[in-house]
Parts: C-alpha cells; sequence; structure tokens
C-alpha cells in the first residue's frame, strides 16, 4: 500500500525515465529494454513503476491508480485530465502542427475536413481561430489522409517532418510545441508528500 | 436494433441490499454530526430551471449537466449541484431572516461525463451551507465539521488542504494583468506548472515583482504558520493583507478546535475563483487518488439573485467515502439478515402471525411463511437469505432449528419468548 506507483507509457519516453530515475539513485532489477514486464518494483524505495499505453498514462494518473507519470504533452493536451503538471522534462521534444499537400489554400465557401489522432486538440485549436471543421478521427498513419482525399489537411505531431516531407505534405501552421512531462496525481502530491517531492527534487537537479 | 432492456446507462448502478445499508449508516452519522450543530435539513427538488444554473457564476460548467425539456418548452436540469439551488431558496424564502441559516442536506447529484473514465453521472452527495454570518469562526466551524465527519467514520489518515480566494484575486488586481491572460495564469498555477508559467509570463510587461510572487504562489503549500507567513511578503494592496489574516484567523481558530494536525495550506489552490470568495478547502484521504470534501466562502452566490448574505459550506462525496472506507476496511462486512422465521401451516396461522407481531415488538427481524410439507426448500431459502432461526409451529410447541449449527430444539411458546427476551440484548444491529 505504501508502494509509489509511476505510471511511463512504453518507448523512448520511458527509457529516458529509466535512466533518469538511475541518475537519481531509483534501480531497478529487472532490464526493462529486455523483460516484458509491466511491473518494476524497487523495494528498498518502494517504488513501482507501471508499463500502460501512453495515452492511457494521463487517466492512470488522475484517477490516483498512479502517483505520478511521465506523458507526452500531446497525449495530456488530449486527454484534458485534471493533474498537477510538475516539470518540463525537456526531453521528447516536437510539435502540434497543421500539415496540408503542398500548395493547398483553405477555401471559406465549406467546412475544413481535419484529420487527425487527436480531435480535442484540433477542434480547440480551430475554435480559437473561429475556423469551422469536421473531424475525422484516425488512428494511425494520418498523412495518408489528405493524400487519398480523406480530409483536407492533418493535425499531428511533427518531429524532424521527414515524414510528412516524403509523403509530399508540408507544416501549414504551428500550434504548440510539445515535450515529455511529469505529472502527479492532486491527492498523492498533497498525501505522499516526501515521496513524491524527493522524486522531482531529484529529477530537477539532473535536469538543470 | 440492440434492446437495452437488461443493461444500464453509464455512469449509474444499482445499489444493493448490504452496501445499501452501509450507505445509509454512513450518510446517518454524518447527520447526525450535522444536526448536533444546529445544521438543519432541507432538500431542494430532483430537477430545476436550467436558467437557475446558467445566469449566475457556479462551479459547475454547463455541458456537464443534464437537460431535458418540459411541454411548455422550457429547458429543465437534472439537480446538478446543491448549493446553488440552496442559494436561490434562501434568496426567495428567507429574504427577510435576521438569522444565520444553517442548512444541511444528503442527495444525488447529476452531473454529465462524456468520457468514459470512470466518473459517476450519479452520486450522494451530504453537506453543509451556513449562510448569514461572515465571521472566520463560521469558516473555521465549517471546515471543523468536515473534519469531524471524517472522523467519525474511523478515518484519521487524512488531510484538508486550506486555501484563500482572495490572496490570488488580490494579487491579480495589483498586478494589471488582463481578465483574459489572468485565467490562463490561474490554470497554470492550478495545475503547478511551473514551467508554462514562466513562459507565459516572461513576456507580460508587467513589475518584475509581481512576476516573482505569480512564480512562488504554486510553491505556497505546507505547513501553515512557514507558508502563511512566507506569503507575507507579498502583500501588495489590502485585499491580500485581509485575505492572509484572514487565513491565519481561521487557522487558529481551527487549532482551538484542537485539529491542527489535520490542517496544511495551499496557496496556489484557486480553483473557480470567480465563485469561492474567501478561505477555500479540499479533503484528501491518504492513498485514495480524489479530493472527498470540496468547499468554502462564496459570498457572492445569493447577491445574484438580489439578496445578499454571506455565506460558506461544504460538500462530502458518499461514494468516494464508501470507496475509502472499503480500502481501509474500516466498515465490517455487512450482510443483511434475518431472526426468525416462522412457519405455520394454515390451520394455527393466526398464532403464527401473533408471534411474529410480538417477536417484532421486541426489535427481532420477522419473516412468516406458510410450511409446505417439507422443511428442506424451507432451510435453503433460510440459507440463501440468512436467516438465522426457522420457528415452525406444531401445535401448543415450537420446534426450533438454528440455521448455523443446524441445533434442532423444541419449546413452548412461552419459553421461547422468555428466551427471546434474554436474547433481545443481544439482536443484531436494527
Amino acid at each position: 500500500m505504501d508502494y509509489l506507483n509511476i505510471a511511463l507509457g512504453k518507448g523512448r519516453l520511458a527509457d529516458r525515465t529509466f535512466a533518469l530515475l538511475e541518475q537519481i539513485g531509483i534501480n531497478f532489477e529487472d532490464d526493462h529494454t529486455k523483460s516484458r514486464k509491466l511491473i518494476f518494483l524497487n523495494k528498498e524505495e518502494k517504488i513501482r513503476i507501471i508499463f500502460v499505453k501512453a495515452s492511457d498514462v494521463a487517466i492512470y494518473v488522475e484517477q490516483g491508480a498512479a502517483d505520478m507519470g511521465v506523458v507526452g504533452k500531446d497525449t495530456l493536451l488530449e486527454a484534458q485530465a485534471s493533474v498537477y503538471e510538475i516539470m518540463d522534462l525537456g526531453f521528447g521534444k516536437c510539435k502540434f502542427a497543421v500539415a496540408a499537400p503542398k500548395n493547398f489554400t483553405i477555401k471559406s465557401d465549406r467546412k475544413l475536413k481535419v484529420a487527425t489522432k487527436y480531435p480535442n486538440v484540433s477542434k480547440k485549436f480551430f475554435r480559437k481561430k473561429g475556423n469551422p471543421i469536421e473531424i475525422i478521427k484516425l488512428n494511425g498513419s494520418v498523412e495518408l489522409a489528405p493524400i487519398i482525399g480523406l480530409s483536407d489537411v492533418i493535425v499531428d505531431i511533427v518531429e524532424t517532418g521527414t515524414t510528412l516531407k516524403e509523403n509530399g505534405l508540408e507544416v501549414i501552421e504551428d500550434i504548440c510545441s510539445v515535450s515529455a512531462r511529469l505529472i502527479v496525481n492532486k491527492a498523492s502530491f498533497k498525501t505522499k508528500t516526501n515521496k513524491v517531492h524527493q522524486i522531482i527534487r531529484g529529477l530537477k537537479e539532473c535536469i538543470e | 436494433m440492440v434492446r437495452l432492456n437488461h443493461f444500464i446507462p453509464q455512469g449509474v448502478e444499482d445499489t444493493h441490499c448490504n452496501e445499501y445499508e452501509i450507505k445509509e449508516n454512513t450518510i446517518t452519522k454524518i447527520k447526525n454530526i450535522f444536526k448536533s450543530f444546529g445544521y438543519r435539513q432541507i432538500l431542494t427538488p430532483t430537477f430545476e430551471y436550467y436558467d437557475l444554473f446558467s445566469a449566475v457564476e457556479g462551479t459547475i460548467h454547463k455541458d456537464e449537466m443534464f437537460k431535458f425539456i418540459d411541454s411548455s418548452g422550457k429547458i429543465l436540469v437534472l439537480r446538478p449541484d446543491v448549493t446553488t439551488p440552496i442559494a436561490r431558496m434562501v434568496a426567495t424564502n428567507y429574504k427577510e431572516s435576521f438569522g444565520y441559516l444553517k442548512f444541511s442536506y444528503a442527495t444525488n447529484i447529476f452531473r454529465i461525463n462524456d468520457e468514459q473514465n470512470g466518473k459517476k453521472r450519479e452520486f450522494t452527495q451530504t453537506g453543509i451551507e451556513y449562510l448569514g454570518n461572515e465571521k472566520p469562526d463560521s469558516d473555521a466551524e465549517v471546515v471543523a465539521l468536515a473534519i469531524k465527519s471524517l472522523i467519525s467514520l474511523g478515518i484519521n489518515d487524512f488531510q484538508i488542504d486550506l486555501g484563500q480566494a482572495g490572496y490570488f484575486r488580490g494579487l491579480m488586481e495589483a498586478s494589471g494583468i488582463q481578465r483574459n491572460q489572468q485565467e490562463q495564469i490561474r490554470r497554470l498555477i492550478e495545475e503547478k506548472n511551473f514551467a508554462e508559467l514562466k513562459a507565459k509570463l516572461d513576456p507580460l510587461n508587467i513589475d518584475e515583482f509581481f512576476k516573482n510572487a505569480i512564480l512562488e504562489i504554486p510553491y505556497l503549500y505546507g505547513e501553515p504558520e512557514r507558508i502563511i507567513k512566507e506569503a507575507q511578503k507579498f502583500i501588495c494592496n489590502e485585499e491580500m493583507e485581509r485575505s492572509l489574516e484572514n487565513l491565519k484567523c481561521v487557522y487558529h481558530i481551527l487549532k482551538e478546535y484542537n485539529y491542527e494536525k489535520y490542517i496544511s495550506v495551499d496557496l496556489g489552490m484557486i480553483h473557480h475563483i470567480d465563485y469561492y470568495t474567501g478561505v477555500i478547502f479540499k479533503g484528501y484521504v491518504n492513498h485514495y487518488g480524489k479530493a472527498v470534501i470540496s468547499g468554502g466562502r462564496y459570498d457572492n452566490l445569493t447577491k445574484q439573485y438580489g439578496c445578499f448574505m454571506p455565506a460558506t459550506g461544504f460538500g462530502l462525496n458518499i461514494d468516494s467515502l464508501l470507496e475509502v472506507l472499503n480500502m481501509y476496511k474500516i466498515n465490517k462486512e455487512f450482510v443483511c439478515s434475518t431472526d426468525y422465521l416462522i412457519l405455520y401451516e394454515e390451520a394455527n396461522r393466526k398464532k403464527g402471525l401473533k408471534l411474529a407481531l410480538q417477536l417484532r415488538d421486541k426489535g427481532f427481524i420477522v419473516e412468516t411463511d406458510l410450511y409446505e410439507q417439507n422443511i428442506k426448500p424451507h432451510i435453503q431459502n433460510a440459507n440463501d437469505r440468512n436467516i438465522k432461526e426457522i420457528v415452525q409451529i406444531s401445535g401448543e410447541r415450537l420446534k426450533r432449528i438454528d440455521i448455523r449449527s443446524n441445533k434442532v430444539f423444541t419449546n413452548t411458546f412461552a419459553q421461547f419468548l422468555k428466551q427471546a427476551d434474554t436474547v433481545e440484548i443481544f439482536a443484531s444491529i436494527h
């Protein structure tokens, strides 16, 4: 019961987080890159890492199933979870952008069709701009949508732009930048103060 | 078309008998505490006009309300919170009142959660509203009641976070930051989003003093006396000074209640800043990921209905609390039971019914049924329903079967009733 649970989404963010935790002296017996386990324990420090789907990290933390988590700002914006967003960890940098086929121009006489994995982010962005849009929610290979004619533009995270370029798309507008965030459950922040702060302090020193 | 006749919608559920009993006992305990402090229980309608909630600054987002339309075309909503209807009630019915108004409630609340995130769309909330008293003593009393409620249920591992809405509002006013920017800053502070808060403040054309102060607010949490002292250095107008003084005073009174060990302060707690006007608070139980208590002072609400009355109160989420009690295994597993099942034949039905009545008058739970040649189905039924004893009438005598020990013995009516008198003392809780 006294374990501190940290939720991570499998992938690069998790690798970086494990490395950071190791730097502040929190090690785990099993090597997460080799193991298929979903739970990793540090019995001395009573810290438990749980692997969940990246887009589920925010909900685990919001509901208190995990006390802390590391999550990309992209999934955090999409999940709209009520959590403390304590720290910008600085890695996993990319940006949210609107992309379209080359030479695309927005027509004002009809709704813009937007294909995306991030409907909430897209709606919010275009609402702010005052453009009416129609969302087409996809789960992957979003770049295909405008090429095949499923949508006019896409909203997606862009790292280097290579995938876009290879598919004949280009960024027409940036939405915001994205990086990995340390999030904390609001109740745990107050009730498990010592352990939570020990980790926050440690990570902060590592990063600065 | 899929027929949904076997299903219930997302976010609502049946409450079965054992669970219901626990829930009711929990509510009763809390209600008795409220009553002992002079809070009088009231009930507002299950649905009201949408206008009531949409026209005032409240705590519930419009999209979260269940709406429907009555035959005259008016939009109605299922009770999305209790404080607003109570403010409406006070403003219409107690305008001329000179005394304090102290109300309590225990009722169901309805909220739409579009997300499939396990949140309930119907839940039970109990709480109090204390109107007409501006003194910090009333703020402290409300917090003390929240604490006492948790303690009465056997929960000791919890924390009450105190904030003061006026401190942040005063700072915003003094800083001269525009209204729409204020909201973004408020959100970042509320999220303790230090990184983005700094990025947000950097380009703003305001005095460095304010930038520093705003950046420090999310750190102003923890041990009350230290935080109140630290917060002094950012005071730059009367509202901030008054707010901090008020918070100090409320904390001081809570110390006199001997509750200081439960209290911490978080001046970065600034939700619904247009609604709350003074001390605000949230209650967290260790190892439980959601706040179970939320409350604060909301002096402006009744004013919006044309009748100014200072007010404070809190709500306690009973469903969350039951989860906590389960988690800590504080509630004994409760199983509904029956003390006696009296079996009669047609000829002695009258005798059986009379005996049942006598036993019920003594406080026992008694069921009766017609005996059907064979005792087996009755024993099965007794096992299933958790009936402790079968009493079968045969002529002038009673055949008693203790279901748990499977022992059988025979009594006269008089013997049985005499014995029942002595067990009465040990009888189950009802």
